[in-house]
């Protein structure tokens, strides 16, 4: 075989599935606009989904870089594919939601995100619904600080590198997650650095199985065919 | 007497040959095996602080949490022991299999500086939190311009040698070097782009990251591996390839699928359901180029069978051979959804790559490295029994992780399609599998830190100087 024609023969069975696998599906995705309610089906207005604040954005950018995803993933997966939907620490969490279900993942619910970090392996719970589950700021902040003084279990590392150290003025701050006195004798308090602070406007939003227009419905969606 | 003659002219440009490839092929295979060791260590730290995070995880080693751990693993592993080590082994069959001197060494070994400098940067920023999260590709992105630029430097000099080759033969294993060079160019570049340089990928960008893992797998480490086997296997038994057809079938049946695998990573994500679909019916049809592949090299065998027991070339490429048979047909079952759904989002993924990446690759490679370096540095292997030892612990070691992460995976999935089952649940299956890789991860360590030092001895010319190479057990004992 001539040299340029083995070349061909590699572009051509290699560029087939990069077109089709990668830059076509990229231009749905990239295309994708924000669904209108249906004042009239869902009784509600607005669109889905709304925009995203900076914080967010930047707090997803913390959770890429301290390896979050390395244990925890986003996707909540279709009946067909395991039972994702009812997972009581999947969905919104509660004793008054158990067993109920939650809707699995769509291409909408990341379209916020740049580059959504869907994950690869579950060691720790999925995130998609976090923002139900664990509404509370000094939870978040508490949890990241020390996983363990939550659940004696966790094997989640400490994210105490994200939190600083400050001299204590009068009362402790809100979101302090520690108060002690140094060696010295001076009274510290431990708070959240702008990373953590971001991070868990990041954690409280992650809301993907909320109410979606009608029309995305998956009946909606077959009845259209 | 004219065979005697051709035959010692062979002999005579073999040193020719090797000597001109000396220089950068023993840098490359050094520096590989440097790697492997740091690996190693990276890869047993992060298999306890997964279980243990308080391990080493106090105070100012922060930094070492399992969140960076892993990605500098998996980085240090691929890029640094499987590169280097694919670059050498490239350069050194390319010069061989094209009867072609290697010019310019020096530049070779500076391009070699180049990507493992960005190499280190790469991993340094992502310990010290400038990771990007996307599998395989966590280094922050000033890096990937420069590998890039290195690595098709290195291919530029690869296709140049293959223009002016002294053969008028095509080896297969020149397709697969050729092929490996242009297919990671290609899927390296656009997942780079996409990923890091392009707007609005949204839930995609890790469809796109997923494919790029299934391409650099099938379309890089397992050309290179193959085309170590198919020099190696001939070699040793002295027999020509079976079957020129099987030859071409593997290659171009590779060609075919491996383009479009990796997606079934994510089976029922939010994704249109047709493309992990297709991603999973490749990974399917990929078991056919591998078994012509498998079935070409046993008939070439053929009944040289103890020759396996004796070289440890043959032993390790046999290995290779058939790891690269046991994956493929685990990553057919994993790209199922009867099995899939299981196996996904769980640490049998790490299993499955740790199998293809160790037990097929990494053989392949240390079966070319115990046939160059002797002709290289000129002395034979130290020591039989060091071999021997590297073997065992190697095979054992890795078929340990393999099967506590994949079995521990396909648990923890169990766990987890269990509807009233939390995390607690989930994780304390998975832990004791765990603790079980982490054992494992202890084997190949000692074994990998001798095969360092072997390796060392051989290139400061301590090796044995004698004519007959060192085998595994006497060759005629057992024929
Ligand atoms: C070594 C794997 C690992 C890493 C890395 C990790 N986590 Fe976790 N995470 C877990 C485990 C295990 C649990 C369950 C136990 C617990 O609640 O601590 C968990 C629980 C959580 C929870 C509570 C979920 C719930 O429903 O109660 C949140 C929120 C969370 N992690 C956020 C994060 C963030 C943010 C990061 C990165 C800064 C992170 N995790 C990194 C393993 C990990």
């Amino acid at each position: 075989m001539r040299f340029p024609t083995f070349i061909l023969g590699l572009a051509v069975t290699f560029g087939a599935p990069w077109y089709l696998l990668v830059v076509k599906p990229y231009q749905f995705y990239r295309d994708l606009e924000p669904v209108a309610f249906d004042e009239e089906k869902d009784e509600r207005t607005g669109m889905y989904p709304e925009g995203t604040s900076g914080a967010v954005a930047y707090g997803e950018m913390i959770f890429k870089r301290e390896g979050c995803v390395q244990c925890h993933t986003q996707v909540i997966r279709p009946s067909y594919a395991g039972m994702d939907t009812y997972k009581p620490d999947f969905g919104k969490g509660g004793a008054e939601n158990k067993g109920k279900y939650s809707r699995s993942s769509l291409p909408w619910d990341y379209s916020a995100s740049d580059n959504a970090p869907l994950g690869f392996v579950r060691n720790g719970p999925d995130l998609s619904n976090v923002g139900y589950r664990r509404p509370d700021t000094k939870w978040h902040h508490q949890h990241l600080y020390n996983p363990r003084s939550i659940n004696e279990w966790s094997t989640m590392p400490s994210f105490a590198h994200l939190y600083e150290t400050k001299v204590l003025r009068g009362k402790p701050s809100e979101e302090a997650v520690a108060v002690f006195t140094d060696d010295n004798g001076y009274e510290k308090q431990v708070v959240p650095t702008y990373n953590a602070e971001a991070l868990v406007q990041y954690l409280q939003s992650r809301k993907l199985s909320d109410a979606i227009p009608a029309s995305l419905k998956p009946e909606a969606t077959a009845a259209a065919k | 007497m004219s065979d005697q003659n051709s035959q010692s002219e062979d002999a005579l440009q073999r040193t020719v040959l090797d000597r001109s490839t000396k220089l950068p092929v023993l840098f490359f295979i050094t520096t590989a095996v440097f790697w492997l060791v740091v690996a190693t260590i990276l890869g047993f730290l992060s298999s306890v602080k997964v279980v243990n995070p308080e391990f080493m995880g106090d105070g100012w080693l922060y930094w070492t949490h399992y969140g960076r751990m892993q990605p500098a693993f998996t980085s240090s592993l691929l890029y640094g022991w499987g590169f280097n080590a694919a670059f050498g082994v490239m350069i050194w069959m390319m010069a061989r299999l094209c009867r072609v001197p290697l010019k310019n060494p020096w530049t070779l070994v500076a391009l070699g500086h180049v990507w493992n400098i960005a190499l280190t940067a790469g991993i340094l920023g992502i310990f010290a939190g400038h990771g990007t999260g996307l599998q395989w590709l966590e280094f922050p992105d000033f890096i990937w311009p420069v590998m890039l630029g290195a690595f098709i430097a290195i291919t530029v000099w690869m296709v140049v040698t293959y223009r002016i080759r002294q053969v008028k033969e095509t080896y297969i294993s020149l397709w697969y070097m050729l092929g490996a060079c242009f297919w990671f160019t290609w899927t390296f570049a656009t997942a780079n782009i996409f990923l890091r340089h392009v707007e609005k990928t949204g839930a995609y960008g890790a469809a796109i990251n997923a494919w790029y893992t299934g391409t650099l797998v099938l379309l890089f480490f397992v050309p290179v591996g193959l085309a170590s086997l198919y020099f190696i296997v001939p070699k040793i038994t002295g027999r020509p390839i079976a079957n020129y057809q099987l030859s071409t079938i593997g290659f171009w049946g590779l060609a075919l699928f491996g383009g479009w695998t990796g997606i079934q990573k994510l089976m029922a994500g939010p994704l249109p359901v047709w493309i992990p679909g297709i991603s999973g019916a490749a990974t399917i049809l990929v078991l056919v180029p591998i078994l012509a592949v498998a079935v070409n090299h046993y008939r070439t065998v053929g009944d040289k069978h103890s020759l396996i027991s004796s070289s440890p070339s043959l032993r390790f490429s046999f290995t290779a051979g058939m790891s690269l048979v046991v994956w493929g047909i685990v990553s057919a079952f994993m790209a199922t959804y009867g099995l899939g759904k299981y196996t996904q989002f769980t640490i049998a993924n790490e299993g499955n790559m740790m199998l293809v990446m160790y037990l097929f690759f990494t053989s392949a490679m240390f079966g070319m490295i115990y046939f160059m370096v002797p002709r290289l540095v000129g002395t034979e292997w130290f020591s039989a029994k060091l071999i021997r030892q590297h073997y065992w612990f190697t095979v054992y070691g890795m078929i340990g992780i393999v099967v506590c992460l994949v079995g521990g995976g396909i648990a923890q999935g169990a766990s987890i399609a269990t509807w009233d089952n939390t995390a607690v649940g989930a994780l304390n299956i998975s832990v004791g599998y765990l603790i079980g890789s982490a054992a494992c991860w202890v084997f190949i360590g000692y074994s990998n830190l001798m095969f360092l030092l072997h390796l060392i001895l051989m290139i400061c010319r301590l090796g044995r100087r004698s004519s007959e190479p060192t085998l595994l057990r006497d060759a005629t004992a057992h024929a």
